[in-house]
């Protein structure tokens, strides 16, 4: 809610707002499983992440770059983490002008939010165009704040890794590659005179606003998506990864859901028409098939196996969180968790089997995912459940325990990190920890099915399809 | 009705965090009731970030807490806590000054914090926690200073000088000079003399010889009828104990002239449950005994505050959860003046200050606001009620009512008879520190008393370092390495008191002189190459914090301890060390005048882990070891003797003299340690032969500035002590 401010000059007096920490409990990962998911999910859609979505950062970020090096030449003489430094700091100059320029360019009732939609550090740049009285004719991007480091949470360290991966530039020295230094004369160029490349430069914000209105991040050009495109193939350096990535975009782009989708569903039918063949018309390098289809075939057991696990761990967490105590027997009784019960059990089952079958389809892939299921314990989970759990409530001490065992690998200024739940003597009753480990009823699934699967990015990948116009 | 107000209310957080355009900053003073440093770690993990512009977990991260540690040595900070807060949740880090209060409570709320350019004064009723910052409802006042802007200096010097006072012996030197340099840094800027517009505001605090509730009620102007009395508090008094903070608000207006028979009174209180039907938690028989006895205000009603966030207090994707009431503020209104006391202070008698001895109530602080009765409306504050739960004070019923929680207070034992235990810690003679330990008391009598590290669960007590007798006198002890290892990582010692006996885990603070050579990393320095790499450039600062934090790590570990194969080849690098010494001079001195942004800074990189001196240190630990020639280690130490001598002081874009006079006394300190680490190796024969030598003397000559180079040659000719060279002068005036 925005709250008016009770007494605003010569000082501010007002009722402090409802500023809750918007970290899901799920991103927290409680019973360690985000090992293995990263695991899958690097085998179908590699340098994505769940919040690469904007295509336009790429392009500003080789814009901002190319920039980089006009300003800031590599002179022999001069070491290399210095001269990150002061390329670092250029680079933030450009993106937070950039910032700048979408903001002023929503202002316009033409263009509007689109200019803005997924910008990172949204809340600092509509901070900022608050301040603005109108009265204003020049900004310094020194004097204006984009997010608490800009450098982990910006576009800088978002876009990092893709960057890297689909050859555009090297983002340990801040230099260009060739697709990189294509995707950067495709970008709008500031009218001529903005330094916005230097954070002590006073940029006039008319030719800020001129810029953006070309710049935002809604108005992506079809020559940048072309060059997109050939970055996201891999271009001349195109290695295995390239491939794997550029063979799921396009199947992706084939199956083609509806706005709202089931990304499970969309997984499971990628599995199927790969199994059934449709995808070798595609005419990508069958291991590039046989690496997705390996992946997909451990992914869909791992995620049912996951979902049922973080279910009867939350439905413990909200029944502690109601009660001082939960009684383990009487919690085992309930119907949604013996449905979660048999949805582990069959996970667990098909975990195992499917990791033997993946084999058969690529070895290579198999093995690799199986090092890391083995290593993040897993597989070890998996076999006790099948094995040692001989009932609901040996299954939910099994899961609490795993959970135990998680915290205390986590690390908390040297000291292992307390659990959330604890088992109390004699193994029947679970307690909270902490009252902040509470599970709030609007956040606790009614059924196995309702707890939230891992997202397997390609949300992010459908932002650069359609972007990039990849058939 | 007030004209709605356009701006909109920042996150409380928000206030805290850093603009580039305010520069960087200068201190960091903090007041709170509660600290929860453990269900979650609000303060180091949260509060600290944010302020230090390090990126708190509303940026989906936590702060690497070496990071952090670096960034706190550059600034001043300190931390006024009620003991209980203190007694069982540990101590954050020791780079902050924590000032334990214990013979009262401590119950202000308060922030100041001193950027180059603004200083900023938040006044508020939250505790330094996730709850007061995040969650609660509660209520803040922003105080901004700076050049140019629209409170005068006054209101600033009159909040610190009253903080100041109300701490009494509990202020630290250190502290009292970030009180007094943040005001000399306004003294500067344009301010108005006073406020215009029938506006006045001062920053006042509870528990001195004024009561709150007396301030309150002195604001009001004599005579003005009061029409609207509003008053928010979750804690309320209760009906027996003598005058209650209403009655005794009720007297001294009346001996004011100030008529209540029209006034409307309003009270604002906790909810018993979420929706709009809550029942306001108040004590019924407080209700009783003023409106069926003789207070003169007859009208008026008592709400709950919502408990529930609303559905439009709730940002998008994030989890609904209670807002419990937790603001405190009394509002005044008449025909034409509003006055209002925002703040810290509980409605109840220990909060206002009510009863014979006011200086015995809690301390708080609070903003006293006189402003035109048209912009307070009671309406806005009064925000958001549940309606349908509201109690009229005319026809009230105890069913209406559910009865409130008490007030805040924890009485757990505390040697409140010590104001503070200090460790002072050296690093200089190699890589186990040495020191001291002592306990500063307060004024008075005192118990026996003895001071001892924490020992582990399963170890047996430590023997005290300091049993002090009954109104003995306290005394400094030297501690071994061991010991203060042992208190610098458990950052508590434990003091045993009294009979029978109590024992409190108590913080220690670190010495300021020892702050700045306290590691980062504690159980890892840095070693000459690792220094070397980080001022060539080859290695920023966090890769080298990660690599102590793994030494750190492999020396709990046990495989820290070189092979005989790598000491060899240790051995054998040193011819190259020399080489990558000289290519590393560029580089200090460039990271030793980018930290000449304020003299903490500049302190720690001259003082610091990362410094000349942690450089000049390991040189002397290399040629004790037998690790490096006489005739390359005095090089070594000329060289960086060199550097720091060779810094040019000059003001710099409204630098202030007295920082750059600061600056001057910082380098100072540096020389001298350079020079008595020299004077370490000089103990030697070789080493002094060395520096004789006429080939020796005349490089030292050309090199040093002729003040220098007279200390050094003082080093090996005559015995003098550096110290007796350097105090007292100002090197960069021995220079020019």
């Amino acid at each position: 809610m925005e709250t008016a401010l009770l007494i605003e000059q010569p000082f501010q007096a007002f009722w402090t707002t409802y500023d809750p920490l918007d970290l899901a409990s799920g991103s927290l990962d409680p019973l360690g499983f985000a090992r293995g998911y990263l695991a899958l999910a690097d085998r179908f859609l590699p340098s994505f992440t769940t919040v690469t979505t904007v295509p336009r950062y790429v392009s500003m970020l080789c814009a901002a770059l190319k920039s980089v090096e006009t300003y800031h030449r590599l002179e022999s003489g001069v070491s290399s983490s210095k001269a990150r430094q002061e390329r670092l700091k250029l680079l933030k100059s450009f993106e937070r002008a950039w910032a700048l320029a979408c903001g002023l360019a929503a202002q316009d009732n033409a263009i509007g939010s689109v200019a803005v939609t997924g910008l990172r550090g949204i809340r600092y740049v509509n901070r900022q165009m608050d301040t603005l009285s109108g009265r204003e004719k020049y900004i310094r991007t020194g004097s204006f704040n984009l997010l608490s480091n800009q450098v982990r949470y910006g576009g800088i360290g978002i876009y990092s890794t893709f960057m890297e991966e689909c050859h555009l530039a090297s983002m340990q020295s801040f230099t260009l590659r060739p697709l990189g230094e294509a995707l950067a004369d495709a970008f709008p160029k500031p009218p001529p005179g903005t330094a916005i490349h230097d954070e002590d430069a006073r940029l006039s914000l008319d030719s800020l606003r001129e810029w953006g209105s070309n710049a935002h991040i809604g108005a992506f050009t079809a020559r940048e998506g072309a060059t997109l495109a050939e970055a996201l193939r891999g271009g001349e350096e195109a290695d295995h990864a390239d491939h794997v990535r550029w063979a799921a975009l396009r199947m992706l782009k084939r199956l083609n859901p509806q706005p709202g989708y089931d990304e499970g569903d969309l997984l499971r039918r990628i599995a199927n028409e790969l199994r059934s063949g449709t995808f070798e018309k595609l005419a990508v390098p069958a291991d590039c098939l046989t690496q997705i289809a390996a992946t997909l075939q451990i992914l869909e057991p791992f995620e049912q196996f996951y979902q049922g696990a973080i279910f009867v761990f939350e439905r413990i967490r909200g029944a502690a969180s109601d009660e001082i105590e939960v009684s383990l027997s009487d919690l085992s009784r309930t119907n949604p968790m013996q449905e979660a019960r048999h949805a582990i059990l069959k996970g667990a089952e098909s975990l195992q089997r499917n990791l033997q079958a993946a084999r058969e389809i690529n070895p290579a892939t198999a093995a690799e995912v199986d090092a890391v299921l083995r290593e993040s314990g897993i597989l070890a989970l998996a076999n006790e459940v099948l094995h040692q759990a001989t009932d609901a409530v040996e299954l939910m001490r099994c899961i609490v325990r795993r959970h135990t065992q998680v915290q205390s690998g986590k690390f908390d200024k040297g000291l292992p990190k307390a659990a959330w739940t604890r088992l109390a003597e004699g193994g029947d009753r679970v307690r909270l920890t902490a009252q902040r480990h509470q599970l709030p009823v609007s956040q606790r699934p009614a059924t196995w099915k309702d707890a939230s699967r891992h997202p397997y990015r390609t949300n992010s990948a459908f932002a650069f399809i359609r972007a990039c116009d990849i058939k | 009705m007030a004209k709605a107000n356009k701006k909109i209310a920042p996150p409380l957080i928000d206030a805290v965090r850093p603009m580039d355009a305010d520069g960087p900053l200068a201190s960091l003073i903090c007041s709170t009731y509660g600290l929860s440093l453990d269900q979650p770690n609000f303060f180091e993990q949260d509060f600290l970030p944010t302020v230090l512009g390090l990126g708190g977990v509303r940026d989906r991260g936590y702060a690497v807490p070496v990071a952090m540690e670096r960034k706190l040595k550059e600034v001043y900070s300190a931390l006024a806590a009620d003991a209980h807060a203190l007694a069982n949740g540990g101590r954050p880090s020791l780079q902050i000054d924590i000032i334990p209060i214990g013979h009262r409570t401590n119950h202000a709320k308060i922030v100041l914090i001193h950027r180059k350019r603004l200083i900023r004064l938040v006044i508020a009723s939250a505790n330094l926690t996730h709850e007061g910052y995040r969650r609660q409802r509660e209520i803040a006042v922003i105080l901004d200073f700076k050049d140019g802007g629209a409170l005068p200096l006054a209101v600033l010097r009159t909040a610190l000088d009253g903080w100041s006072a109300i701490l009494g012996t509990s202020t630290s030197v250190p502290m009292q000079k970030a009180f007094d340099a943040a005001i000399r840094q306004a003294q500067g800027w344009a301010l108005p003399a006073t406020f215009t517009g029938g506006r006045k505001m001062e920053v006042v605090f509870g528990g001195g010889p004024k009561p709150l509730w007396r301030a309150l009620v002195e604001a009001w102007p004599e005579g003005e009828e009061v029409l609207d009395w509003c008053v928010c508090s979750p804690f309320w008094p209760d009906s027996t104990g003598g005058e209650t903070p209403f009655e005794a608000i009720a007297r001294g207006l009346d001996a004011r002239g100030a008529h209540l028979e029209n006034a409307r009174l309003r009270i604002m209180t906790c909810a018993d449950s979420p929706g709009e039907k809550a029942r306001p938690k108040f004590p019924f028989q407080l209700a009783r005994k003023l409106f069926e006895g003789g207070f003169p205000v007859r009208n008026g009603y008592i709400a709950a505050a919502r408990l529930e966030a609303l559905r439009e207090e709730i940002p998008e994707g994030t989890a609904e959860d209670h807002r419990e009431l937790h603001a405190k503020w009394v509002l005044l209104r008449g025909p034409t003046t509003a006055v209002m006391l925002i703040g810290s202070a509980n409605f109840t008698r220990m909060g206002l200050g009510v009863g014979a001895r006011p200086e015995t109530a809690n301390i708080e602080a609070c903003v006293l606001i006189t402003v035109p009765a048209t912009e307070a409306d009671p309406e806005v504050w009064m925000r958001p009620l549940a309606e349908e739960g509201i109690v009229d004070l005319a026809s009230f019923q105890e069913s209406q009512f559910q009865e409130a929680a008490l007030e805040e207070d924890d009485s757990s034992p505390w040697p409140d008879f010590i104001v503070r235990i200090e460790v002072v810690a050296q690093w200089e003679n190699g890589p186990d520190p040495v020191g001291s330990v002592r306990a500063i008391l307060r004024p008075g009598q005192h118990p026996a008393f003895s001071i001892s590290p924490v020992h582990e669960r399963n170890e047996p007590p430590s023997t005290p370092l300091i049993s002090v007798a009954e109104d003995g006198a306290p005394v400094a002890t030297p501690a071994d390495a061991q010991a203060i290892r042992r208190i610098l990582t458990s950052r508590m010692v434990l003091v045993t008191w009294g009979e029978p006996s109590a024992c409190v885990r108590f913080p220690v603070n670190i010495d300021e002189g020892s702050k700045a050579a306290l590691p980062s990393v504690l159980g890892a320095r840095p070693d000459e190459q690792q220094l070397l790499a980080y001022f060539h450039g080859r290695i920023s600062e966090e890769d080298l914090i990660e690599l102590l934090e793994q030494r750190a790590a492999q020396a709990l570990t046990g495989t820290l301890a070189p092979t005989p194969q790598e000491a060899e080849r240790l051995r054998q690098l040193q011819s190259y060390l020399l080489r990558d010494f000289v290519e590393s001079l560029f580089g200090l001195a460039e990271t030793l005048r980018q930290s000449m942004r304020s003299p903490r800074a500049f302190e720690q990189a001259l003082i610091g882990d990362f410094s000349p001196v942690s450089l000049a240190e390991q040189v002397l630990q290399a040629f004790r070891a037998g690790r490096r020639s006489p005739t390359a280690a005095a090089f070594q130490f000329v060289e960086l003797i060199q550097v720091v001598a060779g810094l040019q002081l000059t003001p710099q874009d409204g630098q202030p003299i007295e920082e750059i006079e600061a600056l001057e006394e910082v380098r100072a300190r540096g020389l001298s340690r350079l020079l008595a680490l020299a004077a370490c190796a000089a103990e030697r024969a070789e080493f002094c032969q060395t520096c004789c030598d006429r080939d020796f003397s005349r490089y030292v000559a050309a090199s040093l500035p002729a003040p220098v180079a007279k200390q050094w040659t003082c080093l090996f000719n005559n015995g003098t002590t550096v110290e007796a060279a350097t105090t007292g002068s100002r090197v960069g005036g021995a220079l020019s």
